[in-house]
């Protein structure tokens, strides 16, 4: 088997190639690097860091277990030992933690390589990794256009063919939007159901490690890998994490939520044309569409901004140069140490919303700003709960637009903030959520659809991503279960 | 950004308490070693200025402590 | 205008646990730097802290003990400053929910006893250690040591109930000894392990409302907290009597020159921006959980002394003196219950105390050697009089470096006790004999000539006979000799 088509093949097929031998490991983790990224990497720049002897190492250690050989794009704000882990941040440059975060040990433990750190907004603040100290990544799909964020760097990787499947993080919406932007299935598991030990935090309640892959049994496949309760992180959900074992098992009878008053305004035609796309499709599968006006996503964004600034401005304040980190040289005085290195550090953005997390957190405002903003956000999961009396899943927008440009957004932070829209409400409600592509824009844009689930509802969602690759007449039955995959084209 | 706080302010808050997303029963941890600790060495690799197993920082006068 | 001063002590408890409260690593005094780091007690990017379970039991107990209400719900709060020996720059700490709420520790003896009110006790995690700034070549620098970064800490704050120094010093004392009774904390001021802040404002006697306060740090033991609230009294004092405001500061007091110093004025007060943990679940207590460790508790240092003064006679000294430890209490009652009470409480109180002092030993490795039955079984044999006292004191030293019973020692080194009289009375009588004259003087009355007389029986014996037995004997056979009756003579002796 050539390296041409090892690339090509799902988590599941490369895994069982490397198991029974028809290639090594380190076949299979090159494979994406001589092909894809001979031709996309240097345009798109999705890997902030990498190695070949980093690769070659742990292929070596790996020629075991269900993800025997698998490249995994791991952003950059998870902890590995063997690469740096910068958050693409100054403030981080050249830190190369000494453990590796929980889901990455999960991920060696079966098998799987890590090809490389992705690009990505700094510190996870942002919506177009656009924020990144290394530079943009590009959408492969158009180079003009941002792959999405925070986590475009794994995104765009997994959609171009570096990998199979890729790690990211969502405290907004930064592993659904950039995989709606990227034309690959991004999963947001329920709160909880990831470990975020080794993830550096952002919004410690909001938090999740996200899954990227091409195909729906991909991504059940890593998730039950990762999921699970972990003793080094607290806020783990205790128990046995849900069976996505079935998730082939077809959608017949489920009821989808229909929340149309969400698009009435502000959402691009194409966006809404692929919404009407997938819930045909979904219907054709035997669902079934139950239309009901749902709570408007401004609410989300206001309770968002408040809580997720202040809890990274608490967060982010361990970056001092004391420890670790970037040390502004000849400090005279503690006060000239802190000031200068958190300046120098951090970039604009990250500056902008520590400041004004500390601000809601201040005294004064606590009351006002961040209390209210978590009262706010508990009537927002009542919402969610209430709608999911009614229905199995909730469909709606990844995202109001399609991919945008390159610098469209940087000169109105609302603008960037409001891309978020739609994803937010699930951090917020702690739900699990999940976005899988439809048909691309016309221009070969990728367009998806987000789905919304309850608590513990990963298995739903995958069988309805499934459910959309099955009925997008993508599929292709190779080798059973294969998936035709919408490559980028070069121009 | 502050100006859609206000619109918070319009939602209908009765009853909702400020909720705790880490879930009940996550049990305390044993008093035991947890598999985590770090050399001397791990512990000082990052660090910008080391002197002989301490960190080192500029004059850290008594009565900066709060 | 007469001016009374209104206290509040604010302590710093280090926990007993074997590990830090929030992470693995060991809690332990005086490792090598930075020996006991991991990347959650470093603050390193991606860490998450898990609470400790013994430290949350220990706390729990120190709030039993003292009759605080402890919160079924108690949430972990985030407290926000920078600092080098701060390692994410938030200490993890108990704010507006907090574990214990009220309870009273109670001080001194029986009935002098006070209760001292307490406002609430919380748990946290101790900062790192930065050194004073050290100078090498031009550079100044400090060294900051995160080992002591973590360790579960307990806060427990005091009611403005004090009105004197010497009241912080006993209430210290007794919450000291308490620390230790429960293994709570070892609670030695030099290892910092029992810290105490103080604020203190004068306001005129009779006016309720509280004047301004001053807060006292780095008061580093008893004796410079009752020292230093002095010298901080007197000098609120001496700025009211001038007509002058006191201003809100914090000051240090340093014990050596007994010199206050300003630290900073409440300008620079700090914003802490408290928000809830949200890393840790919220704090559940169970209601059986805590019955549990209810039942599991000792009785407290202050109920046992009073139980030994209502049932072993002891006087309230004797019993705080003997409650000062709890293996202590404990070495007591177990050479009591096969002795006499109060005779028990000599013994301990002079003999074993005294080898514990010049040892510098512990009372558990003392009763490894001396185990309490053991010393028991002689303090028996001097209540019954078997052995006098001076011989007694002998066998304890001999117990102290040799196996063996009270017995196995006299022969040993070849010793009788002679308790019985039937044994003395032959040598009481052949005194008798040898000096008639003083006979005659101690009948007119001449009390001397007496302890004379015992003195020889106590020569002929070589020390071993029981003086109180030969003063009885003594005087019985005086008594028949005084009634008329002809002098007994001793087996062997000429008439």
């Amino acid at each position: 088997m050539t390296g041409r088509e090892l690339w090509r093949l799902p988590a599941r097929g490369l895994a069982t190639a490397v198991r029974t031998g028809e290639c090594t490991a380190l076949e299979a983790v090159s494979a994406g690097w001589k092909g894809p990224a001979a031709l996309w990497e240097g345009d798109v720049r999705a890997i902030a860091h990498s190695e070949p002897e980093a690769r070659a190492a742990g292929a070596g250690a790996a020629p075991h277990g269900p993800l025997a050989g698998v490249p995994v794009v791991v952003k950059d704000n998870l902890c590995t030992r063997d690469y740096p882990t910068t958050c693409c941040s100054r403030m981080l440059a050249g830190y190369q933690p000494p453990y590796d975060a929980t889901v990455v040990r999960r991920l060696r433990e079966a098998g799987g390589v890590i090809s490389g750190k992705g690009n990505m907004d700094e510190f996870a603040m942002g919506s177009s990794t656009e924020f990144s100290c290394y530079g943009p990544t590009r959408n492969p799909y158009d180079l003009a256009r941002v792959p999405g964020g925070s986590s475009g760097g794994p995104a765009a990787a997994v959609a171009y063919g570096l990998a199979p499947l890729a790690l990211g993080s969502d405290t907004g919406g930064s592993v659904r939007q950039p995989a709606a932007f990227c034309g690959v299935i991004g999963l947001k598991p329920t709160y909880g159901r990831l470990s975020r030990y080794g993830l550096v935090a952002f919004a410690s309640s909001l938090d999740q490690v996200g899954i990227f892959g091409r195909h729906a049994g991909d991504v059940a496949l890593l998730y039950a890998l990762l999921a699970g309760p972990d003793p080094l992180d607290a806020t783990s959900r205790p128990g046995p994490p849900p069976d996505v074992s079935g998730w082939d098992g077809g959608v017949e009878g489920l009821r989808f939520g229909w929340p149309a008053n969400l698009w009435r305004e502000g959402v691009d035609a194409e966006v809404v044309a692929g919404l009407d796309e997938a819930a045909t499709w979904l219907e054709r599968a035997g669902a079934r569409r139950v239309p009901f006006d749902f709570l408007p996503g401004e609410y989300a964004v206001a309770a968002y901004y408040l809580v997720a600034t202040a809890e990274a401005s608490s967060n982010l304040a361990r970056f001092d140069g004391v420890r670790y980190g970037h040390r502004a040289p000849e400090s005279p005085d503690l006060h000239a140490l802190y000031t200068r290195s958190r300046s120098a550090g951090f970039g604009a953005e990250v500056q902008r919303r520590i400041l004004l997390g500390t601000y809601v957190l201040s005294a004064g405002y606590y009351d006002e700003y961040y209390i209210t903003a978590q009262r706010a956000r508990a009537r927002i999961r009542r919402e969610h709960e209430a709608a999911f009396s009614r229905c199995d899943l909730l469909l709606m927008p990844a995202a109001p637009t399609l991919p945008f440009r390159l610098g469209e957004k940087l000169d109105d932070p609302l603008a960037m903030y409001l891309s978020d829209i739609f994803t937010l409400g699930a951090n917020l409600a702690g739900i699990p959520a999940l976005s899988a592509p439809v048909t691309p824009a016309a221009g070969g844009l990728p367009r998806a659809v987000q789905m919304l689930g309850p608590d513990d509802g990963e298995g739903l969602l995958l069988r309805a991503a499934r459910a959309l690759e099955v009925q997008g007449e993508r599929a292709r039955l190779e080798r059973s279960h294969e998936v035709e995959f919408t490559w980028p084209t070069k121009r | 950004m502050l100006d859609y706080a206000e619109a918070l302010k319009r939602l209908d808050l009765a009853g909702c308490d400020p909720p705790s997303f880490a879930p009940p029963g996550a049990p305390l941890r044993a008093d035991e070693p947890d598999g985590r600790s770090l050399t001397v060495q791990q512990a000082l690799a990052m660090a910008p200025e080391v002197e002989g197993g301490y960190f080192m920082v500029p004059p850290v006068m008594e009565g900066q402590d709060p | 205008m007469a001016h009374e001063a209104v206290i509040g002590l604010e302590c710093h408890i280090q926990l007993r646990t074997r590990g830090k409260m929030f992470c693995g690593c060991p809690a332990e005094f005086g490792a090598a730097p930075d020996a006991n780091v991991c990347p959650v007690c470093l603050g390193l990017p991606g860490a998450l802290p898990r609470a400790n379970h013994a430290a949350v039991e220990a706390a729990l107990r120190l709030g039993l003990a003292l009759g605080c209400t402890i919160r079924e719900e108690s949430v972990f709060a985030r407290k926000h400053y920078f600092y080098p020996d701060l390692p994410k720059n938030y200490q993890i700490t108990q704010y507006d929910r907090p574990l214990c709420l009220g309870g009273s520790l109670p001080v001194g003896e029986a009935s002098a006893e006070r209760r001292f009110a307490l406002e609430r006790i919380h748990l946290e995690e101790d900062t790192g250690k930065s050194s004073h700034p050290v100078r090498a070549g031009d550079r100044r620098f400090s060294l900051v040591d995160f080992n002591r970064a973590g360790v579960p800490l307990l806060e427990l704050v005091t009611q403005p109930v004090f009105r004197e120094p010497a009241e912080c010093a006993a209430f210290l004392t007794a919450l000291r000894r308490l620390l230790r009774w429960l293994d709570v904390s070892d609670a030695d001021m030099e290892k910092g392990q029992l810290r105490c802040d103080a604020n203190v404002s004068l306001r005129p006697v009779g006016v309720a409302a509280l004047g301004v306060k001053t807060e006292l740090k780095n008061l580093n033991s008893i004796r410079g907290v009752e020292k230093g609230l002095a010298a901080e009294i007197i000098r609120q004092l001496r700025l009211l009597d001038a007509g002058s405001l006191v201003e809100q500061a914090t000051l240090l007091y340093d014990v050596e020159h007994d010199r206050l110093a300003v630290m900073r004025s409440k300008e620079d007060a700090h914003d802490y921006r408290y928000f809830p943990e949200p890393d840790l679940p919220v704090l559940r207590v169970e209601g059986a959980a805590l019955d549990a460790l209810r039942a599991g508790l000792p009785e407290p240092p202050w109920a046992r002394a009073a139980r030994l003064v209502a049932h072993c006679g002891l006087s309230a000294r004797d019993a705080s003196v003997l409650c000062e430890q709890r293996e202590l209490a404990d070495y007591y009652e177990a050479c009591a219950a096969v002795a006499e009470a109060r005779l028990s409480a000599n013994w301990v109180m002079t003999e074993v105390l005294r080898v514990l002092r010049e040892s510098a030993g512990s009372i558990l490795d003392f009763s490894a050697r001396v185990p309490a039955s053991r010393l028991g079984g002689l303090v028996a044999r001097v209540a019954a009089r078997e052995i006098p006292g001076p011989l007694a004191k002998q066998v304890f030293a001999w117990m102290l470096e040799e196996e063996g019973g009270v017995e196995e020692l006299l022969d040993r080194h070849g010793v009788r006790a002679m308790g019985a009289a039937a044994d003395l009375r032959p040598l009481v009588l052949e005194v008798l004999g040898e000096h008639e004259a003083a006979v005659a003087q101690v009948l007119a009355g001449n009390s001397r000539t007496l302890d004379f007389l015992v003195g020889q029986v106590m020569k002929k014996s070589r020390g071993q006979a029981s003086p109180q037995v030969v003063h009885e004997l003594f005087a019985a056979e005086l008594a028949r000799r005084a009634a008329g009756a002809a002098p007994r003579r001793a087996p062997g002796s000429a008439p």
